[in-house]
């Protein structure tokens, strides 16, 4: 008489799996290049040069979808369960367009104690884990790696100054 | 009175409380607040951006960040800079400063000036009107921090230094240096808001600030406000200046003098008037 409910709890099982198995699967063809307008140019991502060329890993940059990562005695062991795709790229049947950055860190915090940093700062500082911004001079010098549009903007106003300084 | 008397009573007064907090939300113009900027100077790497952002808006020399040597030496503002970031080595590393005019509470270039040409405005800026300015620069010699420049070589000279981007807050936008900062150093709001903010980054993290907020106090407190890692002494900052708005240094003197001018010839009048008054007389029969 065993048998009975290890029958039911199989089939429990069995429905679990297959409840699992129909969530649906997120399908989106990431972008080749992502392009925003910035304050200073506008600045291009090439998204399929980083995923392809370079074999990065979209949680590199796609962090995960908790603030604070639970302290676990075995690291590792919760990492596929920890990125929460759907979080931003919503379920698949929605378009797929990822929510935005700045849809959880808003340019201006909620309230005061809210030290989320802002999506500008935040964007900066995803692109400057490999691509290092240094101090003083070298961080003016990365400015260029990806606002080349605004760098040029600025050139003739930079040499139109310092024409002016040198023929007073 | 019975239980539903009550209720209807109680959702009366609650109804009114909410419409007393509305009417509060919308304050008008006249009540608003100043704005100011947070500098958290743990967080500037030393770009420049601002100083080359602040020069693009208001059409001043546009350094070349990328090149030039500025960092070497601490620079100051100029009638032809508003702002200027300078590197402070510090036990703490290398800390990068921007500097540029404080926006005070209680102004002493304004209450210096004689014209009205600096002139505190309600949203918090402090500006300078060129159709008041006499070029007396009084405002110059007042400022604690030494920030009005003066053009010296134009032949229609005009008073140089931070406005704030008053024209940009008008519109809406945020300053220019603060739009331009990539890590959020500079941040941008009313100053009640801001203090707020500072002192819950003091509080989460205590070892990694100084525990002061640079302008709470300084000359009876100032719009912008920073945040630093070491003490303020060790990158440049005044800490002698005290907390007595520079105003009210002169307060007592510039009430005096309209009584003694008015008052002293008024009083002599008066007595020279007593004293002739056997000559009321004389008056009539001449």
């Amino acid at each position: 008489m065993k048998l009975i409910p290890a029958l039911v709890l199989s089939l429990l099982l069995a429905s679990f799996l297959s409840a699992r198995d129909s969530v649906p699967v997120i399908e989106i063809d990431p972008p080749d290049s992502v392009a925003w307008e910035t304050a200073l140019g506008e600045v291009v991502f090439p998204h399929a040069f980083h995923v392809d060329d370079l074999g990065v890993d979209c949680d590199s940059c796609h962090h995960e979808t908790t603030a604070t990562r639970l302290a676990m005695p075995h690291p590792g062991y919760f990492d596929d369960f920890w990125i929460d795709c759907a979080a931003c790229h919503g379920h698949a049947a929605s378009s797929g367009s990822p929510k935005a950055c700045s849809s959880c860190h808003p340019s201006t915090p909620g309230n005061v104690a809210d030290e989320t940093s802002s999506s500008k700062v935040v964007i900066h500082r995803s692109c400057w884990e490999c691509h290092e911004v240094g101090q003083g001079p070298d961080a003016s010098r990365s400015c260029q790696t990806c606002h080349p549009a605004g760098a040029e903007e600025i050139e003739p106003a930079i040499q139109a100054s310092h024409q002016d300084r040198s023929n007073p | 009175m019975n239980r539903r008397g009550f209720l209807k009573l109680s959702g009366a007064a609650g109804a009114a409380a909410a419409g007393c907090r509305r009417a509060a939300a919308e304050l008008p113009e006249s009540a608003q607040e100043f704005t100011g900027v947070l500098v958290d100077t743990t967080r500037c790497i030393g770009c420049r951006s601002c100083e080359v952002a602040c020069s693009l808006e208001h059409g001043n020399f546009v350094p070349n960040p990328e090149n030039d040597d500025a960092l070497e030496s601490v620079r100051d503002t100029s009638e032809t800079q508003w702002t200027v970031v300078n590197r402070h080595r510090t036990s703490k590393g290398d800390v990068y400063v921007k500097k540029q005019c404080m926006h005070c509470w209680q102004p002493a270039c304004a209450a210096a000036c004689l014209t009205n040409a600096m002139y505190k405005t309600r949203q918090g800026p402090v500006i300078w009107r060129s159709d008041k300015c006499m070029g007396c620069r009084f405002c110059m010699v007042s400022c604690p921090f030494d920030i009005p420049k003066f053009e010296y070589d134009s032949w229609n000279p005009r008073l140089q230094k931070c406005t704030l981007c008053f024209e940009r807050l008008q519109e809406g936008r945020k300053p220019a240096c603060v739009e331009a900062c990539p890590t959020d150093a500079l941040m941008f709001g009313p100053k009640r808001q801001l203090m707020e903010i500072a002192r819950i980054r003091i509080y989460n993290h205590p070892d990694d600030y100084v525990h002061q907020i640079y302008g709470e106090h300084e000359v009876g407190g100032t719009g912008w406000l920073y945040l630093a890692a070491v003490p303020f002494e060790e990158l440049g900052f005044r800490t002698d200046l005290g907390t007595t708005p520079y105003p009210e240094y002169t307060r007592d003197f510039l009430y005096g003098v309209p009584l003694v001018l008015f008052g002293l010839p008024a009083l002599l009048l008066g007595l020279r008037l007593m004293a002739d008054g056997t000559g009321e007389g004389e008056a009539h029969d001449g």
